[in-house]
């Protein structure tokens, strides 16, 4: 039987647990999340109160040990995100994963939440080829990544103000529409046309990106303008999406790396999946896209990312706490050993 | 480094509810930066407005007045970020939060005590929540497409006596 690693992420929204073989094969994989719940009844964002987690985590837990058939036994060590995220709720994993550390005799390993993300493209993969380029997509994240080899990041770009997730979401509203907003726009943007225009910032400038702007369009069309609803959604996804894919493909033509991957919920949308394939790399041709469930928050990647820093640094010290704001770190960042 | 005793943020301040137009994201950057010059450890804005209005610019502004050296980005994701400055700049975001208990939740008094300057973006989709003093920082919409007029109220205990010995009369 593969080594397992237990690993908890509850870095913002969502609480999550997950089994993972050294292998990176998922074995459980529980993400508790209401926004499943409230989607339906529009613009209704998930209870974010950390006392949420406190509440949930146990059961989260006991599921993924119970999916995956492991007893506290079976497993080599527990994976926890130290950040970044809201502090709260960080400190519900991190208190529960040492608890567990402590009182099964397991080593505790430290994840950086964005680090996770990148390594959702190994869960039940083989490893990819380096060097890679990595986009990185989400609710609160933006940043256009250079892997010259596992584990080693130099960020090319991120976004000077939103994250892309996040004007879905905005736009999303402004339209009365429900949430999360990418899905939502995603399906919409399907019935209609990229008919109004939206500015692509900095489309041809820097390895940075800036959504602010185009989220003020969307919102003075809807001021000024009569508008049909799916032309909306589809220029605004054209207008994000084509930022999100020119980037990453000017990127590709200048670092030539030997996978192309882009995680993250964003990564989730089948719009941008297709154009990724058609425009940027094809699957044969080293794109990597994490599966669906994998691009938006789980705890599954924090278990690959786990498995990784445990090889290369061991266990954590143990007096780590939550940091809301952490950047991507070459070799780890300070909580190894 | 703008004289905190001259321009248009210290004659806000002496001339409460004053409105000012803003015809680009840069003039309202800049104007909050030179508010930032005469803010206090201990200071908290509220800002409120629609999505696009110039709140993450303005907070911007204020981050860079302060010293602070890192890009500023929306926190409507994160909720709350921390920067390093000459004070600790606190920036809030209510955008996502549906109750005042997950507003509650964020322990921003807490944050707010500390020698930092708060920045709060929709902070007035819970009234109440956070007490003055503050200032109340909103925009709205002007005619053309970049305009936005700026109104800041003091509100509070404190705002009224910096007010005065900034004034010009």
């Amino acid at each position: 039987m593969t080594r397992r690693i237990l690993a908890i992420d509850t870095s913002c929204d969502e609480t999550a647990a997950a089994v993972v073989g050294e292998d990176s094969s998922v074995l459980s994989s529980v993400v508790f999340s209401q926004a499943d719940l409230h989607g339906p009844h529009g613009g209704v964002v998930p209870e974010l109160a950390s006392r949420e987690h406190v509440g949930r985590i146990t059961p989260v837990v006991d599921e993924a040990l119970r999916e995956s058939s492991s007893s506290p036994d079976d497993l080599s060590a527990v994976a926890v995100t130290r950040g970044p995220g809201l502090i709260g709720c960080l400190a519900v994993g991190i208190a529960t994963a040492k608890s567990l550390a402590l009182a099964w005799d397991k080593p505790l390993v430290a994840v950086n939440h964005l680090e996770g993300h990148v390594f959702s493209i190994e869960l039940d993969r083989d490893e990819p080829r380096y060097p890679a380029v990595v986009l990185l997509v989400s609710g609160g994240h933006c940043q256009l990544i250079h892997a010259r080899e596992r584990g080693s990041y130099e960020v090319l770009g991120a976004t000077r103000d939103d994250s892309p997730g996040e004007a879905f979401d905005k736009v999303a509203r402004e339209l009365g529409l429900g949430y999360p907003g990418g899905p939502v726009i995603d399906r919409l943007a399907l019935e209609g046309r990229d008919a109004y225009g939206f500015p692509r910032p900095l489309l041809d400038e820097t390895y940075d990106f800036s959504f602010s702007g185009l989220k003020t369009a969307v919102r003075r069309h809807l001021e000024t303008h009569q508008v049909d609803v799916p032309d909306i959604a589809a220029s605004f996804a054209a207008a994000v999406n084509d930022v999100l894919v020119a980037k990453l493909a000017r990127a590709v033509d200048e670092l030539a790396p030997a996978t192309v991957a882009v995680v993250g919920g964003v990564a989730a949308s089948p719009i941008l999946r297709e154009r990724l394939r058609t425009e940027v790399r094809s699957e044969s041709d080293g794109l990597v896209l994490p599966a669906q469930r994998y691009a938006t928050d789980n705890a599954a990647m924090i278990g690959a990312a786990g498995w990784w820093r445990f090889g290369q640094a061991g266990p954590s010290r143990d007096d780590f706490g939550p940091v809301a704001r952490l950047g991507l770190v070459s070799g780890g960042d300070g909580a190894g050993s | 480094v703008p004289d905190p005793d001259t321009g248009v943020a210290t004659s806000l301040l002496a001339d409460p509810a004053s409105r000012i137009l803003s015809r680009a994201p840069e003039q309202t950057a800049e104007l909050a930066e030179q508010l930032a010059a005469v803010l206090r450890a201990g200071d908290v804005l509220l800002l409120s407005g629609p999505i696009g209005a110039g709140k993450t610019v303005f907070a911007k502004g204020v981050a860079r007045g302060l010293g602070v050296r890192e890009t500023v980005v929306s926190p409507s994701f994160a909720l709350h970020a921390v920067y390093e400055g000459r004070l600790t700049f606190n920036h809030f975001d209510f955008y996502r939060l549906e109750t005042s208990e997950e507003a509650f939740e964020l322990a921003i008094p807490e944050a707010a005590d500390a020698a930092a300057v708060t920045v709060i973006e929709w902070g007035d989709r819970f009234p109440g929540l956070v007490a003055p003093p503050y200032l109340d920082v909103r925009f709205e919409q002007g005619d053309l497409d970049d305009d936005r007029w700026l109104t800041i109220r003091p509100t509070g205990d404190g705002w009224r006596e910096r007010s005065a010995r900034h004034g010009h009369g």
